[in-house]
């Protein structure tokens, strides 16, 4: 299932940890960039034989962070932080406000597979309440008219301007962290079509390797 | 001397009857079995075992009305419902539900301790079956009543707040996959 | 004696060792401190949090000297929030106030909160009436719940999610302990349950293959606190409090198991564990708990039968014993004793086995007695009376061709403990990778035949690094000098150099030097070997147990559950006599005419498959005393139906040697007519046995089991081993296969699908496929992928079975299991040869991967509303 590739960066990253728990994470992470942006059961149990670790406790990590998928997933990911400051500040009326939009409910990606929804719990943003995280940025202050632009922008395949909205930041970290500042090099893996299972490579070798 | 108009009051009564059945129509016995008297609504009878209203068993087989009898007369034996061919709501059910008659000295213990209503002491002290046909004693083991013989119609159990909650509850689960 | 401390709970004055937690000490004094995710065995987590207490220290003044009140008695600060009892350590002058108006409160307050997913099912629960949550509900909790209709994430979840073939799991009763994943981790060392998702979403789920993939997955029902892990077995067979629990152990396996079997109206309900923390502390294996259900099968024998023109019919046991007597008197007439053979087997209780012993030896007068059908060694001399405590005490283990997981579970449980928690250092010797592997701090995978080898360089690197250093040649004189065979020995060792001796067994020379090392400094060196090596093997053994002067942490592992009582009690041959290998072949020669053989199968224990139905045919008259009809009894001319242990009372010895009282649960199964009158019944083996001799003549005047209990505990007493050294040297060239040939090494299963097996419903579904082990380079080599059906052909025969890749053993061997469902390697192995060479051919590709579904996992998709979370990992038929 995983590409070579992504089973020798896997190798790679397990180098720099001193035990292979500590390398779970990014190794998950890598796998889901391989694996068409979530997580198969399959994935999972790869990146257990490679980091020799039970698939269990795979399972458990993996279902821990909002940010590895279970299921497959649309193009943007629209992560609205539901947590009491956002709540306080109107998350709730965004949340509804992105389901009126997309048409779709929590937890679903609407048909054309664009956009996947989600609520999810604090990102760190207080202060700029109520916000969001689609892909891997920061929406901040967010109002109900912002929702229209940003789903038409998104799905013109534009980026909408999420520095703009991150100068309210006041020195908190603008964006989630990028693949580069995380440390994982991804440049090699290239990600899959999300919707297009993958076919198994024949008998992977690096699986001999080790 | 307060108590000789009481006393007064009550010959007065006894008087009363004794003229009524006496010189009138009044009658105190009745001619059983071709009469019968009527049960106060809490009678303790022969026991019955209730539906709900769409006709699945109230019992889930669990056992307590067996553990608070007194004279240990009920024998429960549970088993799984298959979800296609229900016997209750739930999980459970009783596959085999026995009173032994001759130890039960209806208490109503079990009555109290039925989580869901199911198990009623009823208004039949005859020990008849449904069709009110006299049961067949010719050994121990018949006063062992089975659980065909004290199911009952939907509707026809004694009036029970909760069972009536229940059948509300029911009504909510269309599944039948829980009880409570 | 370690530091003591002193800590007052409610009032109550209490000495506990330090670094002792307070909910231990609390115990000692009889407070019991609710609790629910704190278990004795388990590591502390502090999880439920209901075992909060007001906890104080003595207050110091600033010059470091205790604060007194008015009245001298030392001031105390009581810390400003609850602390948690169970990972709170005891310390000296500590105050502990465990049930005052606050800590109630709290308590209730807990409890509000675990109870605002629990459905409040407990008349349809199977945990109810053992439910901590529901005692402590009664105890604590108040009448009404605040949170019930705002966090109900998880109480409308799909109810009996099935967790494996042997639990069921109720997502919403869960409270999320963690005991379970805890047991698992840290006892069993098989880490298949985690906690998933997080929150109020978190639960536990498996991702092994198969679910919960462990051998003792069990317990974690007994020690759920709530009734979210139940058994599949139990389900709604009975209430907890309708059942009688008869206390009696459990012969399985040679651990010789406490378990207590709950039976209700004669029928077996379920088997749980009885503490003794002397065995098996309180954990029991699947084995134990889901495989004793065939004792109460309907497919047991319950009356004698008697060949009558070529057919087994049923008789009575008048017919049945009588026509034994007269053909056992009749062949000692016509042929002498010496033409009669017995072979009894392990599952005899001691009184069956001491009975048998007095029939054969003394009363038939024959010398062919025996308890089994290969040669097996025994353990030299006694092992310590308290094995275990000792064990895990031990500094050194080496396991040497065993292997515990999948022949004695107690043991197994307490290797781990030994070696993850005590952190000994265990040395795994086998010719195959164990689980056990994982743990030891050293795994020496050495060739088939090479043991004598590895210990003799061993020994002599003992010898040597204690010659060279001058503090330890004291002992080395005390232990070696004088000793019957010394000098001779440590000649003999003389061609084992290090470098000789790793060669020959296959292994690294430093891994073999390291293992030396360990045993050179260790205080305590056990030495653990399974039954099948051969006695010069046992005898170097010996020789390294002596060096180290303890004869006595010598230990043969015996997975059969009274392999010990059995022999103890006079199940071997006599002078002159046949052992059991011996009687079929005289039997088959035609010298053997009668063979009597009792809750033992030539068929499936016999080295030779062949030998064996042979032996069986040409038999004149063969008596088989068994529990069911099976192959053994299609060559027998009377079978005669015994009792299970369940059904009599008596002792059983387990590996160790401790005898254990058996308790009778049940009557012996019974045959009846309509009106329930008993036709006829099964006996228990002793029965039979005094019954036999009295027919032959000799009335032992036994009436009761307790009369053979007292001639079993009569017996000479073990004594321990004398401190003695018997050279041994290795002879036999290492192992090479032919070419494109490979090596075949046999083992234990504990689920090998065997006689008992189609009568337990459960524990019959986790029986593998007929499989064998191959290298994953051998396999590339042939173009056999993992799962394909191979033929493993051997001079002898062919089985069909599954290949299994992986790196369980080294190049040039392919592993079987001795027995699995049908396929039985004493049908091609060589018996006369000293391995067994075996040829592997390709059949069928593997049967196509299932593809998994792809939304099986949903829980942590983004945290919303309830997902749908019918995760369906372990979807079992």
């Amino acid at each position: 299932m995983l590409s070579d590739a992504a089973v020798q960066r896997i190798q790679e990253i397990v180098k720099e940890y001193p035990n292979t728990k500590s390398a779970l994470v990014p190794a998950l992470y890598v796998a889901q960039r391989d694996a068409g942006g979530w997580l198969p059961r399959e994935a999972m149990v790869e990146v257990a034989e490679e980091l020799d670790l039970p698939e269990s406790h795979v399972y458990s990590v993996a279902t821990f962070y909002s940010m590895f998928y279970l299921k497959p997933i649309g193009e943007n990911v629209i992560q609205v932080c539901t947590t009491s400051p956002c709540g306080l500040r109107g998350a709730n009326e965004i949340v509804d406000c992105f389901k009126k939009r997309l048409g779709v409910g929590l937890n679903e990606t609407t048909a054309d597979g664009k956009f996947t929804l989600m609520e999810v719990e604090c990102l760190a943003a207080c202060n700029v309440a109520p916000m969001a995280q689609i892909n891997e940025d920061y929406y901040v202050n967010i109002t109900e008219e912002r929702v229209d632009e940003i789903v038409t922008m998104l799905g013109r395949g534009e980026k909408p301007p999420y520095a703009e909205f991150a100068q309210n930041l006041k020195g908190a970290h603008p964006i989630a962290f990028t693949d580069a500042e995380l440390g994982i090099d991804v440049s090699g893996i290239k990600p899959a079509d999300p919707v297009v299972k993958k076919e198994k490579p024949a008998e992977a070798a690096p699986t001999e390797a080790k | 001397m307060k108590l000789v108009p009481a006393i007064v009051k009550g010959m007065g009564r006894t008087l009363k009857h004794a003229i009524g059945t006496t010189f009138g129509d009044e009658s105190i016995t009745v001619s059983y079995p071709e009469q019968e008297k009527p049960r106060p609504r809490r009678f303790r009878g022969r026991h019955i075992l209730n539906r709900y209203e769409n006709g699945l068993e109230k019992c889930i087989g669990c056992s307590l009305c067996a553990a608070a009898c007194p004279a240990d007369a009920i024998w429960v034996e549970a088993a799984e419902n298959d979800p296609q061919n229900r016997v209750s709501p739930g999980e459970r059910y009783a596959a085999r539900y026995e009173i032994n008659m001759l130890r039960c000295i209806f208490c109503g213990y079990c009555e109290e301790a039925c989580p869901t209503g199911a198990v009623q002491l009823g208004y039949d002290y005859k020990l008849i079956d449904e069709e009110g046909r006299q049961h067949n004693w010719q050994d121990r083991d018949d006063f062992i009543f089975t659980k065909e013989m004290m199911l009952v119609d939907p509707g026809k159990g004694k009036p029970d707040p909760l069972s009536e909650a229940l059948d509300e509850r029911l009504k909510q689960n269309p599944n039948h996959d829980r009880v409570w | 004696m370690p530091d003591l401390v002193t800590v007052t709970i409610d009032e109550q004055k209490v000495t506990v060792p330090k670094g002792s937690l307070v909910i231990e000490a609390a115990t000692q004094i009889g407070i019991d401190v609710p609790r629910f995710c704190y278990h004795p065995k388990l590591s502390a987590v502090g999880m439920c949090r209901m075992c909060l207490g007001e906890v104080g220290m003595p207050k110091m003044n600033p010059d470091r000297t205790p604060a007194l009140n008015e009245d001298g008695t030392p001031q105390i600060a009581m810390m400003p929030k609850p602390q948690t009892l169970c990972t709170t350590q005891a310390a000296e002058g500590m105050v502990v106030l465990s049930e005052t108006p606050a800590v109630v409160k709290m308590r209730q307050a807990v409890l509000e909160f675990l109870l605002a997913n629990h459905p409040l099912d407990c008349p349809i629960c199977d945990k109810g009436g053992e439910c901590m949550l529901q005692d402590q509900t009664m105890a604590y909790a108040q009448g009404h719940s605040r949170v019930q209709d705002l966090y109900h994430l998880r109480r409308d979840l799909d109810k009996d999610y099935l967790l494996s073939e042997f639990i069921t799991l109720d997502r919403e009763r869960c409270i999320q302990c963690a005991r379970c994943t805890r047991f698992l981790d840290e006892v069993a060392q098989d880490p298949v349950l985690e906690l998933v998702a997080r929150g109020s979403r978190t639960m536990i789920d498996t991702m092994s293959d198969p679910p919960v993939d462990s051998k003792y997955s069990g317990n974690t029902i007994d020690i759920c606190p709530v009734g979210a892990l139940t058994s599949r077995a139990f389900r709604f067979r009975s209430r907890v409090w309708e059942v009688k629990n008869v206390p009696t152990v459990s012969m399985i396996d040679g651990s010789g198991t406490n378990i207590f079997v709950s039976q209700r109206n004669e029928t077996l309900i379920r088997v749980i564990p009885r503490d003794n923390e002397a065995i098996n502390e309180c954990w029991i294996s699947d084995r134990d708990r889901f495989g004793l259900e065939y004792i109460d099968n309907d497919a047991r024998l319950t009356y004698p039968l008697v060949r009558r023109d070529g057919k087994l019919e049923p008789a009575t046991w008048d017919e049945a014993l009588q026509l034994v007597t007269d053909k056992i008197k009749a062949a000692k007439e016509q042929r002498g004793a010496n033409s009669i053979g017995a072979v009894g087997g392990p599952k005899l209780t001691n009184e069956g086995a001491l009975s048998m012993a007095r029939l054969f030896g003394d009363v038939v007068g024959t010398p062919n007695v025996d308890a089994g059908w290969t040669p097996t060694i025994t353990t030299p001399g006694k092992p310590p009376a308290t094995f275990y405590e000792e064990l895990e005490g031990a500094d050194v283990i080496l396991v040497l061709g065993a292997n515990p997981n999948e022949e004695l579970c107690s043991l197994d449980l307490r290797l781990k403990k030994a070696a993850f928690q005590r952190k000994a250092h265990l040395i795994n010797c086998n010719p195959y990778k164990t689980p056990l592997d994982r743990l030891a701090r050293q795994s020496l995978i050495y060739n088939e035949g090479s043991e004598v080898a590895l210990l003799n360089g061993l020994a002599k690197l003992v010898h040597q690094s204690w010659t060279a250093e001058p503090a330890q040649t004291e002992a080395l004189r005390n232990n070696v000098e004088g000793r019957a065979g010394a000098t001779a020995w440590i000649d003999s060792l003389g061609p084992y150099s290090s470098n000789r001796a790793a060669e020959l067994a296959g292994i690294s020379e430093p891994d073999l030097r390291a293992a030396a090392t360990a045993i050179a400094g260790s205080e305590r060196l056990f030495l653990l070997v399974g039954e099948d090596v051969s006695p010069a093997v046992l005898s170097t053994l010996q020789n390294l147990a002596a060096l180290k002067g303890r004869s006595d942490y010598l230990v043969v592992l015996h997975p059969e559950p009274n392999a010990v009582g059995v022999r103890r009690a006079g199940l071997a041959p006599r002078e002159g006599g046949l052992d059991g290998q011996g009687m079929l072949d005289a039997t088959f020669k035609g010298n053997l005419k009668v063979l009597y053989i009792a809750a033992n199968n030539p068929l499936h224990w016999a080295a030779d498959y062949d030998l064996a139905q042979r032996a069986l045919q040409t038999a004149e008259f063969v008596v088989v005393q068994t529990l069911f009809e099976n192959e053994l009894t299609e060559h027998a001319d009377v079978v005669l139906p015994a009792a299970s242990f369940m059904e009599q009372d008596g002792t059983t010895t387990n590996f160790h040697g401790k005898v254990q009282n058996l308790k009778q649960v049940f009557r012996p199964r019974e045959r009846r007519d309509d009106d329930g009158n008993t036709l006829s019944a099964c006996a228990p083996d002793w029965i039979i046995f005094t019954k036999l001799a009295q027919l032959l003549g000799k009335d032992f005047g036994y009436t009761r089991v307790g009369d053979w209990t007292q001639q079993f505990k009569a017996l000479p007493a073990l004594t321990p081993n004398e401190v003695r050294f018997t050279p041994v040297t290795y002879e036999a060239s290492p192992a090479v296969a032919p070419e494109g040939t490979f090596q075949l090494l046999t083992g234990n299963l504990l689920y090998d699908g065997g006689e008992s097996f189609p009568y337990c419903d459960r524990l019959n579904r986790v029986v593998p496929e007929p499989f064998v082990y191959i290298n994953r380079a051998d396999a590339r080599k042939l173009g056999i992928e993992n799962l394909a059906l191979v033929e493993v052909k051997s001079a002898r025969g062919a089985v069909q079975v599954r290949a299994k890749l992986g790196r369980e053993v080294k190049a040039g061997t392919v592993w079987m299991p001795r027995r699995l469902r049908a396929v039985q390697v004493n049908r091609i192995i060589e018996v006369d040869k000293p391995y067994t060479a075996v040829t592997l051919t390709k059949l069928q590709d593997a049967p196509p991967k299932e593809t998994l579904p792809a939304d099986m996992h949903a829980v942590g998709v983004g945290e919303g509303t309830p997902v749908d979370m019918n995760i369906s990992t372990a979807v079992v038929p």
